[in-house]
């Protein structure tokens, strides 16, 4: 193929593509120029300023939460050491809370009670019944601090007026927490004379502190 | 007026730096308010209530057993 001559060209002018012209105006190489230093900033902005940047603001949002956490830590801390002076002044005092809320149901110590409350006051026992009923489901023990289980009882005593209310006054006085839910008085037919006849019924607790596992 | 090439890719040398200036602002936004996970659980950050009302113990002590 010769193209050297005006012959040659003409004759393979169809293998050949007219390009335009390439513009070499100033303007046209300043754009071309601002272009590359463009797309060279927003290469480096993408592949290099990009991750340094949520680099160090994931760094600062870790800070801020740790400082924060250990604030919170902090103030834990603080009230645990509160909470454990007053236990060690307290401690002495425990026993009576053992007493008051015991850990079992320690039912004996309680029928005890009731029959020195009785003398003291000077009444008859008639009869005294326990029953336990009931418990606290898994549930409330894992969601309450104190698993409370109840112990039920039922007293009659016979006696004049006033010693029958000084037992009733005598059993709510009582250090063990007992809840009285019912108190009745009653007149019976004893032979030729009437008695006078208390029935109470309440509810003792008793349990045990528990973890909370939520 | 028609636009010669090197004004086109001008044009689109800045959409490029554009976008890349809204990614990144994008991405540092996300970075600073998205928490991955919580630092502390919240049975770690439960406060205990140190306050006892001792006054009870006098109470209980004057009570019988």
């Amino acid at each position: 193929m010769n193209i050297e001559t005006k012959e040659g060209y003409q004759q393979n002018r169809r293998y050949f593509v007219r390009l335009p012209r390439i513009p070499r105006t100033v303007q046209a190489r300043s754009f071309v120029w601002l272009s590359v230093t463009i797309f060279t900033i927003s290469f480096f902005l993408i592949v290099a300023i990009r991750p340094t940047l949520v680099t160090i603001a994931k760094l600062n949002k870790e800070i801020k939460d740790k400082t924060e956490a250990n604030k919170q830590l902090q103030k834990k801390i603080n009230t645990l050491i509160t909470a454990q002076e007053i236990y060690a002044r307290n401690s002495d005092n425990l026993t009576l809370l053992d007493e008051a809320f015991p850990e079992k149901s320690e039912f004996p110590r309680l029928a005890y009670f009731f029959e020195q409350v009785a003398t003291a006051s000077g009444v008859t026992l008639k009869s005294l019944n326990f029953e336990r009923i009931g418990g606290a489901t898994p549930k409330e023990q894992s969601t309450s601090l104190l698993s409370s289980l109840p112990l039920n009882f039922s007293i009659a005593a016979s006696g004049d007026y006033l010693k029958l209310k000084d037992l009733l006054k005598e059993l709510e006085s009582s250090r063990r927490i007992l809840k009285i839910t019912e108190s009745t008085f009653n007149r019976v037919k004893k032979g030729e004379e009437f008695e006078l006849q208390l029935s109470i019924s309440g509810q003792a607790s008793f349990g045990k502190g528990v973890k909370i596992n939520n | 007026m028609k636009r010669n090439i090197s004004q086109e890719i001008l044009i689109i040398a800045a959409l490029t730096l554009t976008i890349a200036t809204l990614w990144i602002y994008l991405s540092v936004h996300r970075a600073l308010n998205k928490g991955e996970y919580p630092v502390l659980s919240p049975q770690q950050t439960k406060i205990l209530n140190p306050t006892l009302d001792e006054s009870v113990f006098e109470e209980l002590k004057k009570r019988k057993i």
